[in-house]
């Protein structure tokens, strides 16, 4: 049923390629213009061999982003200006050869291997620079890594493949958001994430969930904000790993940044017109499911939940909405949704499986590009749909994108402007997370194993549609299906992200740029709850309305000295200012109870209330005006310096306090340059760099002063209350400091590569809110306090394992990352305990609560919570049978892994290339909310916990059930049962005290009152993903020829193909998001994460 | 063509920079003020007080004290108490918005107004002493005007006797009252002055019969019974909910597992059956829905103690129509009565209080009137229906169901009814009248150790601190442990207590 649903799906998706090539076909035979152009082509070959270089480089000297490739014999063609003089070749491990044109159309190149390395990355400020000169650490992905693979999320698409980057996905629907953190987290407060940067210009990647937990939600992930980036527009993705990158983008730049430059008409510059299409399809499903146990049925203690079988009356009770109940045996029991006869008990194995989907993912992407002597220009448009894995959740995203550059006056000014539209939209986000209202991972833990999920299908009671839910049990939660179709949570998102750049060369070595970015984002969000849904009884509306924008004027004047052959010392001048301005806007608006209209269908509207809508409109504003200046001095190719100095002037800090300088300096020495090393050394290339940087950073808005807080009305009384934060008119800016020593090594003619980085980092004087004792009036106070470093190795290692020119050719890249943030210091009172996050399930009052907390001298980010009390060799202590769970909260580790590392492998054989990537996370710990609360829910074995050797099928009390003349029950008991756990008894001696299992789990597990012992779910995070598997290949130029193809190329891409872990229950690459962060090392009911299988098409004409 | 590059350059220099405004502008707060009124002040601080009241029944007074059970989760009927922060985190959070009304209202010289905060401060300061001993209490607050973030804590023989004490306190609000000003923003007695002065009096009388085992209070109380105290149900210090969200009772939202959590208590269904007691179908629902079948097999009750399977049964009949809306049930707009209010304090209980003093010879009235025009009022509030149980009218009941007065612990019986749903105040009576009887639960004859109890079938006597204190304000938290005996115990005896 579920795979002929699809295979519908997918059939939409197919034709609406069809329209696509239409169109595409109308595109070609309109474009066809001429210019003053002449094409060149020839054949780049190896000077010894003979053989052809696959994918050297071609490119015009006077315009080093005119250029090509060579294809898989070594052929190039590029189209060169009329006028053009110069053509550069390039080969990683043969150097730069530049060839005069003298008039020709045909320039054949022989190249020989050497030690001459010249790689060009773009670092901050837009500037490509030399790699060689760079000291400190850049890893550089191409565009094309990133847009075959087609995540949703770009972010994700990194994972694996760059050293020191930390990136966590999760299961949650079509928008769920990656947590990305270089070099670790640094910060009490959660600001970690890294910056994404595009075409030089900050972008804002925040989560905006505003007003938490309103009508009963917990955050709901409609994605983080840096996801909207198209992945068929990247051209390179550079990530600046430590502060000494990225001084220059200022605060917010300290976690590291994410440079991600799109594609322009340069970039396709074989001819002057290039039409590409880029077709993907996904297929997602469940990757990991809990191990749920088939052999016993709703109820309590071997019971039936309901005596009358029918609905809980309150005469008796036995509410208990747990899978502890009879055996599946097929004994008739009156149940729920039998009116009243007995039917047979049996499992409905696959009930929870089946509610989920095969998801699609349909990215369609056109683009046209063209360049001239003068100008660029390209356009592209991409459709991506995407249909999550749970029924009714899917995300739209349409995106245009434009680049066009424009060179004037014989080249001197030079103009550019990118402009990205992104219109995303979503009927429906899935919640995840401990949330009864929306959250149909909530429900699973208590949903009955023998209720098929089909016989819930029709989720309204017969002549109460729209306001009385059909459930199978009343008392604890919603039908999955009334979540999934009618509790939405829908969106539309409209984001422009523009930027214009002009640039003006007064001479040779002294020019003028002026940039213009602004990223404005307008979404809408509404949220549905039907009335009967528990917690929201009478239903509810609420919609947002965020407005958020940034822009960024900044202006630089470059002078360097004159590139004469033979000057040893070259000098780089660059100084300019930037103004940034950010602007919020956000209007919550909710109506908590519908009105109801008989049996009517709800009118899910703010004017159909029966209380008043309440209302929220935070504003919020921040402005940072910097003056920055740039140095960088080179001698003999050999030595770079490079040194930075920025100031910044925040609106968010006080006056006497709000302007802060920041400096940087960092250093290149390509020692092999004066190791004259010989064709045969083994060594080819040595470089050490090293960097020390500061930054400083500010803090939000509006924190220096006391304020009161607007509450809703009590009738027409109006309610203000104090607000719990004290201010601090005293702030200062905080402060990283850090400091890095790098190699960058290379041997046997630059088959192996090595790239090894160590960093210190060290945060102090962070901004953080302290908690203070209640009775004082205040719950918070803000403070400078608090020191925090990080402290890793980066390692790259690289082999170009097999070179055959025109045979087979095997890259293999490991890519590793440790780090250790540790709290260096906290301030009195807080020292043992600061909680970073406190309470991580407040929607649910009967837990003891669970924290994350920052201890001094400790890694960052400790769990925190009750445990199990533990005799001298460390035996779980019983009472009575049952374990027993501490009176003080306690730290049980940090979810921090020590190694985060991938390993890639890619095999190219002439035209077809394969490649895998695994990616494994190593330490660290996870408390999984989802496995504990299963277990007590009696609906999973928990054969896989390595914690507690018991199943939860052991042990159960066994009835035989028949029915009195009266129709009430009878409970024959068969098996009295018991377990008994593993440890000690309270007063000596072994634990040989039998209970009930229900009694021995909700005991384990801290269930009840004083839910969640820590320590009970708390599992080793260590896992390995098959993170990628892709087959790609590239028909050949001359076969396409005659079809109108320039080139063509079909990949298999599959992702998250296999998971290997100890852990129970759960994929552990997930996290929780809190109070708009993330939160690692806590699980509570998300979602499940899925495999992908893709197919993807890319075609050029 | 320099100058027109020089012209380009200044356009755009123009262009981008000459908007700069003052960067300190930016910082100005657009969505909270940072001066309001006294009474928007009090709205909230009253608001979240009572809120907090109706949790602190449902959760903790009724169950305590046995008018109800928990069905699920039954670590408080157990005994086995741990550190919940809620009474201590709400009560101190109201109370930040009535010490901060109080200081407005000084500044604005509107003694009424501070007459009204010193009343419902001490409310709520007497709640927090009863339930912890010594608190915080002359410092409390202060982190709002001062650096000062640690608070010290007072003993609770001052918070009562002391010269800036509750029971002078409450005095000088009687005084205040009396003066000028105007009372906003009152959600609980509706700017009424001579209802606070009533009030006031009334918590007074309340307060020092609850110490009246530890001093000689009979002065105090005879002066305090002939003064202005609450005198008919038009009096009760309840907080009227408006009926629309946020303005709610507390409980409606919850879900129907949650809510039936708690059930009509043994030790209640049994004195009320044992009446044929009209207030039985106010307190809890038929088991049937049928409220013309008032009999007794109609309704059960569920015996605190031990969650498990057999041994405490749990088959207590659901709480009443007036604090749950369940679907497909009769409602409490069905029966034509209101919806349940957050009560602080009722006339009721004043006519019990009354009625102990003059047991006590603390004054010389009625014991018997004072008694009656207790169980009588205490039905009218709840508004219950006669003629099902087969009544006239009260005197009726009074007369035939067996509850006329006959000896002193008939009066504690009645008020113990009569608090359902009054906070905390059923727990400390409850609490109280064990330590005067020696802790002895057989001379309280409608109570009962709990089932399969942790701690020797001895009631806790106090609540726990929290754990944030012992974090947040170490050095006056250990002191106040030290006071304490040492040890943060639910068993530990607090001075109103230690006689």
């Amino acid at each position: 049923m579920g795979v002929i649903r699809n295979l519908q799906k997918n059939s939409k998706t197919k034709q609406s390629v069809t329209r696509f090539q239409i169109v595409l076909l109308l595109m070609m035979f309109v474009g066809t213009f001429s210019y003053a152009q002449t094409t060149i082509t020839g054949t780049v070959t190896d000077v010894t061999t003979g053989e052809g270089l696959i994918s050297a480089n071609v490119y015009l000297k006077s315009n080093l982003s005119r250029g090509t490739i060579t294809d898989f014999d070594g052929n190039y063609t590029i189209e060169v200006p009329k006028d053009a003089k110069t053509l550069v070749f390039s080969y990683i491990g043969y150097g730069l050869k530049e060839v005069p044109i003298n008039g020709r159309t045909a320039v054949d190149v022989t190249m020989s291997e050497s030690i001459d390395i010249q790689e060009v990355v773009v670092t901050g400020l837009s500037i490509s620079r030399d790699k060689k000169s760079l000291g400190y650490a850049v890893q550089e992905l191409d565009g094309k890594e990133v847009s075959e693979v087609k995540t949703t999320n770009i972010s994700n698409a990194l994972a694996g493949k760059v050293a020191g980057v930390f990136i966590t996905g999760s299961g949650n629907g079509p928008t769920a958001s990656a947590n990305v953190t270089i070099r670790g987290e640094s910060s009490l407060s959660g600001k970690s994430q890294a910056l994404f940067v595009v075409n030089g210009i900050p972008i804002t990647n925040g989560l905006y969930s505003p007003g938490d937990g309103l009508n009963g939600s917990t955050t709901i992930d409609f994605g983080n904000a840096s996801q909207v980036i198209n992945s068929d527009d990247i051209a390179s993705i550079s990530i600046l790993k430590g502060p000494a990158a990225s001084a220059l983008y200022g605060s917010r730049a300290a976690n590291g940044v994410i440079l991600v430059t799109t594609k322009t008409g340069t970039n396709n510059s074989e001819k002057g017109w290039q039409v590409s299409l880029n077709s993907t399809t996904n297929f997602e499903t469940i990757l990991k499911l809990p191990d749920f146990q088939n052999e016993y049925g709703v109820g309590g203690y071997g019971k039936y939940s309901y005596n009358d079988g029918v609905t809980y009356t309150g005469n008796n009770y036995d509410a208990f909405g747990e899978n502890w109940g009879p055996r599946l045996d097929g004994t008739p029991i009156k149940q729920w949704n039998s009116d009243e006869a007995a039917v047979p008990f049996v499992a409905a194995p696959n009930n929870i499986r089946d509610f989920f989907q095969t998801g699609i993912t349909a990215s369609n992407n056109v683009s046209i590009a063209n360049s001239s002597e003068t100008g660029d220009f390209r356009l592209s448009y991409t459709n991506l749909s995407r249909q999550g894995v749970v029924p009714n959740t899917n995300l739209t995203r349409n995106t245009l994108y434009a680049s066009m550059g424009q060179r004037l006056m014989n080249d001197k000014l030079n103009i550019r402007v990118n402009a990205m539209y992104v219109r995303s939209g979503s009927d429906n986000v899935p919640n995840a997370g401990y949330d009864e209202s929306s959250s149909i991972m909530y429900g699973w833990l208590w949903y009955p194993r023998q209720v098929s999920i089909d016989d819930m299908q029709q989720y309204w009671k017969p002549g109460q549609e729209g306001v009385q839910q059909r459930y199978s049990e009343e008392l604890w939660v919603n039908n999955p299906w009334l979540i999934v179709n009618e509790n939405t949570n829908s969106f539309q998102e409209n984001r422009i992200i523009g930027n214009a750049n002009i640039s003006y060369n007064f001479t040779p070595n002294f020019s003028f740029r002026y940039r213009f970015g602004a990223d404005v984002k307008d979404e809408q969000r509404q949220y549905r709850r039907a009335p009967s849904t528990k917690a929201v009884l009478n239903g509810s509306y609420r919609e947002d309305e965020l407005s958020f924008m940034e822009t960024n004027n900044e202006f630089l004047l470059s002078w360097n000295t004159d590139r004469l052959n033979g000057s040893k010392l070259q000098v780089d001048l660059k100084g300019g200012a930037n103004i940034m301005r950010q602007n919020s806007n956000f209007l919550i608006a909710n109506n908590p109870q519908l009105l109801l209209h008989g049996t009517d269908p709800s009118i899910y509207s703010l004017t159909n209330n029966r209380s008043n809508v309440l209302v929220e409109n935070p504003r919020a504003q921040k402005g940072i005006n910097s003056v920055f200046a740039l140095a960088t001095l080179a001698y003999d190719n050999f030595l770079y310096l490079d040194l930075t100095g920025r100031n910044d002037v925040s609106s968010t800090l006080p006056t006497a306090n709000n302007s802060y300088f920041y400096p940087s300096a960092s250093l290149s020495a390509v020692i092999s340059e004066k190791l004259n090393l010989s064709v045969n050394s083994p060594l080819s290339f040595l470089k050490a760099r090293f960097a020390y940087a500061e930054v400083g950073n500010d803090t939000d808005p509006y924190l220096l002063n006391n304020y009161y807080t607007p509450e809703a009305l009590f009738g027409s009384n109006s309610a203000f209350g104090v607000n719990s934060l004290a201010g601090n008119g005293d702030l200062r800016p905080e402060r990283t400091t850090s400091f890095e020593v790098g190699a960058d090594v290379r041997f046997f003619k630059n088959r192996l590569r090595l790239d090894a980085t160590y960093y210190s980092m060290l945060s102090k004087d962070q901004i953080i809110l302290l908690p203070v004792a209640a009775t004082s009036g205040k719950n918070t106070r803000l403070a400078n306090a608090g020191e925090i470093s990080n402290k890793g190795v980066e390692v790259a290692l690289s082999a170009t394992a097999i070179r055959r020119q025109n045979g087979l050719n095997w890259d293999i890249t490991l890519n590793l990352g440790h780090n250790r943030a540790i709290v260096e210091s906290l301030p009195e009172g807080v020292k043992d305990n600061y909680p970073m996050v406190a309470n991580m399930y407040p929607n649910d009052g009967g837990t003891a609560g669970l924290d994350l907390v920052a201890v001094e001298g400790e890694l960052l980010g400790q769990l925190r919570g009750l445990t199990f009390v533990r005799d001298e060799n460390d035996n779980i202590v019983h009472k009575n049978g049952l374990p027993v769970t501490s009176e003080e909260k306690s730290i049980v580790g940090s979810y921090q892994p020590y190694l985060r590392a991938g390993v890639y492998n890619t095999f190219t054989y002439r035209n077809l290339s394969f490649g895998f990537l695994f990616d494994g996370s190593f330490g660290g710990k996870i408390f999984s909310r989802t496995h504990a609360l299963m277990n007590t829910a009696g609906g999973i074995t928990n054969n896989d916990d390595p914690n507690l050797p018991m199943s939860s099928l052991d042990g159960r009390e066994i009835y035989d059930i028949s029915y009195d003349a009266t129709g009430a029950p009878v409970y024959d008991l068969v098996d009295a049962g018991g377990v008994v756990g593993p440890g000690v008894d309270i007063d000596g001696g072994e634990n040989t005290t039998s209970v009930s299992p229900r009694d021995y789990f909700y005991a384990y597990y801290g269930n009840g009152f004083r839910r969640d012992n820590i320590e009970s779910a708390l599992f080793d995070a260590t896992y390995v993903k098959l993170r990628e598997v892709r087959i790609a290949y590239q028909f050949k130029s001359e076969a396409l020829g005659n079809l109108g193809f320039e080139g063509l190329s079909v990949a298999l891409v599959g992702r998250n193909l296999l998971l290997f872990t100890d852990v129970p229950s759960i994929d552990p690459e997930t996290y929780s998001i809190r109070n708009g962060r993330f939160v690692n090392g806590f699980e509570s009911t998300q979602l499940p994460s899925t495999r992908n299988f893709g197919i993807s098409v890319s075609a050029t004409f | 063509m320099r100058n027109n590059t020089i012209k380009i350059l200044s356009l755009i220099a123009i262009f981008a920079f000459s908007s700069c405004e003052k960067i300190e502008d930016l910082n100005k707060n657009p969505n909270e003020p940072s001066v309001v009124t006294a009474s928007v002040l009090m709205t909230s601080g009253m608001r979240t007080m009572g809120n907090s009241s109706v949790n602190q029944s449902f959760l903790l007074g009724n169950n305590a004290a046995q008018l109800t059970a928990k069905t699920l989760r039954t670590e408080i009927d157990v005994y086995n108490w741990n550190a919940f922060p809620v009474v201590w985190d709400a009560m101190y959070s109201g109370l930040t918005n009535i010490i901060e009304a109080e200081r407005l209202a000084i500044a604005d010289g509107n003694e009424q107004m501070e007459g009204v905060a010193i009343v419902m401060k001490s409310w709520a300061f007497s709640v927090l002493t009863n339930a912890y001993g010594d608190i915080p209490y002359s410092e409390a607050i202060v982190g709002v005007t001062t650096d000062n973030f640690t608070p010290t804590y007072d003993a609770q023989s001052e918070i009562y006797n002391g010269a800036n004490g509750l029971l002078a306190e409450l005095e000088r609000a009687v005084t205040l009252l009396n003066g000028s000003g105007l009372i906003e923003g009152d959600i609980i007695l509706r700017n009424n002055a001579a209802k606070w002065i009533k009030f006031s009096n009334s918590l007074r009388l309340r307060l020092l019969m609850g110490i009246s085992n530890k001093q000689d209070v009979s002065a105090e109380i005879a002066a305090l019974a002939s003064s202005d105290l609450l005198s008919s149900n038009t009096d009760n210090v309840t907080m009227t909910y408006t009926g629309s969200f946020p303005n709610e009772f507390p409980l409606l939202p919850l879900k129907i597992g949650d809510f039936d959590a708690v059930a009509l208590g043994t030790s209640a269904y049994d004195v009320m059956t044992g009446y044929n007691d009209p207030r039985l179908t106010r307190y809890a629902r038929p088991n049937d829905g049928d409220y013309t079948n008032v009999m007794a097999t109609n309704f059960s009750g569920a015996i605190n103690g031990s969650e498990s399977a057999s041994a405490c049964p749990k088959n207590g009949s659901r709480l009443g129509v007036a604090y749950y809306d369940y679907p497909n049930q009769t409602t409490a707009a069905m029966l034509e009565i209101d919806r349940a209010e957050s009560i602080i304090m009722t006339y009721s209980e004043v006519e019990f209080l009354l009625a102990e003093a003059a047991l006590k010879g603390y004054t010389t009235g009625n014991i018997e009137a004072h008694y009656k025009a207790g169980i009588e009022s205490s039905m009218t509030y709840n508004q219950v229906d006669l003629a099902p149980f087969g009544y006239a009218d009260f005197e009726d009941y009074y007369n035939t169901s067996g509850v006329t007065y006959d000896e002193g612990i008939d009066i504690w019986e009645q008020k113990w009814l009569a608090l359902f749903f009054h906070g905390l105040e059923p727990y400390f009576e409850v609490r109280r009248w064990l330590a005067e009887s020696n802790n002895d639960f057989s001379a309280i004859r409608f109570l009962t150790p709990t089932c399969q109890n942790i701690n020797d079938n001895l009631l806790p006597v106090r609540f726990l601190y929290p754990g944030e204190e012992q974090s947040l304000n170490n050095q006056n938290y250990t002191i106040a442990i030290d006071n304490l005996g040492g040890n943060n115990s639910f068993n530990a005896k607090m001075w109103l207590l230690d006689f």
